[in-house]
């Protein structure tokens, strides 16, 4: 809980609270969107008319959750402009490309294509309706992966430039923007996780009418389908993790560090601690479990490469502060009217470490008279708390590992078409369905809570980033969010249970549970 | 399957209705959100003037912020 009257915090809150509540929409999107182009390819196909009541069904499903989801995500815009007014000047230039191409992808082409895609069905072929609900998964694709560009960039901050006369980063490179390998590893990593999501979903709700023993054929479908896509994407997001992992040990060294809890910078290759109790007050891992040169080869793909321990980390940036002193000293001479090439070469020469410079802003007011305690404490600002990524971290990898359990159990038994009395396994994906969003907020949390103490890594301190607004206009704005999004999810879960529980018979056909009294229904309905 | 069910036609079902007036509510939500809380930023176009973010970095001391304290 912040301070009552901390704006850093109480934006920082208000942010997290937003971003969190909005990826509950999200990722359902995401990965709902593809599966229904499978169900709906396969339809297209054989002709069955089981596929295009499956497609029509989860479709419903995905209509609501879009319903609820679309525009959730302008929250954090507002933000941007009023509660982030320094970081919103500093990202501008930047993020102004990345976002107007998001909101056309969201705009133009996913809603466009989502309302086609429920008033298409009598009025476009099969075909084209298929090229439809195909545009509605690629422009969710697309539009999550604008957004991740810009969170991408925040964290590796490449091709652009801080320009002292307009006091912001300039772009300088659109493409190494675009192709930061850490916003395109962020973004296959989160599409995975969304079709997980969606695939953990449709399983649940299908192991449901299996246990239900109703809509048999209809779920047996719509099961396997889920459950071979959530293998597939379950087995790209470990994977992708892992790159993810090693994307991290090039450019987000300290993030990696404090998942890890590596205090030490240990002799090449480093050993992962699976589990253990890290104590950010003494520094040191209690009752660790580590297994040898894991994490050295997960983070540096070499057995030679080490992964530099939080200790000297905490050196490594106390020089960059000092260096950062004397870039603060620079910027200000070239403030001052000192134009001279000399002035302007000092500056550049030292222009990359501004930022860590301007941590000192925490602590006093003339970042060039900074004493050795102040250095000492922005120098310990670097390095985020260890424990709630070190945990948080491993929450996520554990449910991955749990969902890859899930998914193998789940093929495993329907190839060998023995699912139905697997009652364990069916009562397991039920209980699982609210799991991967569990996980994905976890891994926010370690994606935005990792990057502290910056908003943009290296660059702009959290602290500075923010606007000057008075503690209770952000308390008001953070209780209508929740309120808000509260009620929304609230409308969203009533609906969901609501039609889940209709299932297919929501469609009016007259051949699924409930709708008729005539025996093996269902299975006229698999047989159309 | 469930075989024993009776016959029981559900009645049509208002999705459309519902999520087009919940959609419609958000709106109007989201609106007042923004007119009340967040109309007046202090950055217009993502941009401030060069002079006011040249005070924010030099001259006063930034807000405290306990939320990353060891």
């Amino acid at each position: 809980m912040p301070p009552l009257d901390d704006v850093v915090a109480l934006s920082r809150l208000q942010f997290a609270a937003t971003a969190l509540y909005h990826f509950l929409f999200v990722p359902l999107t995401l990965g709902l969107a593809w599966i229904l182009v499978i169900m709906e390819s396969v339809y297209v196909m054989t002709g069955r008319q089981i596929y295009k009541d499956m497609t029509q069904f989860w479709g419903k499903l995905f209509g609501i959750n879009f319903a609820m989801g679309v525009t959730t995500g302008i929250t954090m815009e507002f933000q941007f402009g009023t509660n982030w007014a320094y970081y919103s000047h500093y990202v501008g230039d930047i993020f102004g490309a990345p976002l107007a191409i998001e909101g056309l992808m969201a705009f133009f082409l996913e809603s466009t294509m989502v309302g086609l895609f429920f008033l298409g069905w009598n009025r476009l072929s099969k075909g084209k309706h298929l090229f439809v609900t195909f545009c509605v998964a690629l422009g969710s694709s697309l539009s999550a992966l604008w957004i991740l560009i810009a969170n991408g960039w925040m964290n590796n901050p490449v091709g652009a430039e801080f320009n002292f006369d307009t006091m912001r980063m300039e772009l300088v490179s659109i493409a190494d923007v675009i192709f930061n390998p850490v916003a395109q590893v962020k973004f296959v990593h989160t599409a995975a996780a969304g079709y997980v999501t969606a695939s953990m979903f449709v399983m649940g709700i299908s192991a449901l009418y299996l246990l239900k023993a109703r809509d048999v054929q209809f779920a047996l479908r719509s099961f396997a389908i889920a459950a071979a896509f959530g293998l597939a994407s379950t087995l790209s997001v470990i994977v992708l993790g892992d790159e993810s992992g090693y994307t991290a040990g090039e450019v987000n060294k300290v993030k990696l560090a404090a998942i890890e809890a590596a205090w030490e910078t240990e002799a090449a290759p480093a050993g992962l601690t699976l589990f253990g109790f890290p104590d950010d007050e003494r520094q040191v891992t209690a009752y660790a479990v580590r297994i040898p040169y894991v994490l050295g080869l997960i983070a540096t793909r070499s057995t030679d490469g080490q992964v530099t321990g939080i200790k000297e980390l905490k050196r490594e940036n106390e020089a960059r502060i000092r260096k950062g002193m004397t870039a603060y000293a620079a910027l200000l001479r070239l403030k001052g009217g000192d134009k001279s090439p000399q002035a302007r070469a000092a500056f550049d020469a030292l222009k990359g470490d501004l930022g860590y410079g301007l941590l000192l802003k925490k602590y006093t007011p003339n970042v060039t008279d900074a004493t050795e305690a102040q250095i000492a404490q922005a120098a310990a600002d670097t390095i985020p708390k260890v424990a709630p990524l070190f945990w948080s971290f491993r929450g996520m990898v554990f449910l991955g590992f749990l969902f890859l359990f899930i998914f193998g159990a789940s093929m495993y038994y329907l190839l060998r078409r023995r699912l139905a009395p697997q009652r364990w396994l069916l009562k397991l994906c039920v209980l699982a369905i609210p799991l991967p969003w569990v996980s994905i907020e976890l891994g926010w949390i370690v994606a935005e809570y990792g990057r502290q103490p910056w908003t943009i890594a290296g660059v702009l301190p959290t602290h500075l980033s923010v606007s000057s607004l008075s503690a209770g206009s952000l308390w008001f704005s953070l209780a209508g969010f929740l309120g808000f999004y509260t009620l929304l999810l609230v409308v969203e879960m009533g609906l969901m249970i609501k039609y889940a529980k209709l299932g297919p018979a929501s469609l009016h056909t007259g051949r699924y549970h409930g709708e008729t009294a005539l025996p093996h229904a269902d299975d006229h309905a698999a047989a159309a | 399957m469930d075989t024993t069910a009776p016959f029981q036609a559900p009645r049509r079902e208002r999705l459309a209705r519902t999520l087009l007036v919940t959609v419609i509510v958000k709106c109007l939500v989201l609106y007042g959100l923004w007119s009340t809380c967040f109309s007046h930023p202090q950055t217009r176009h993502m941009l401030l003037p060069a002079a006011e973010v040249e005070r924010h970095l030099f001259a006063a001391p930034a807000a405290p912020d306990s939320s990353n304290k060891k």
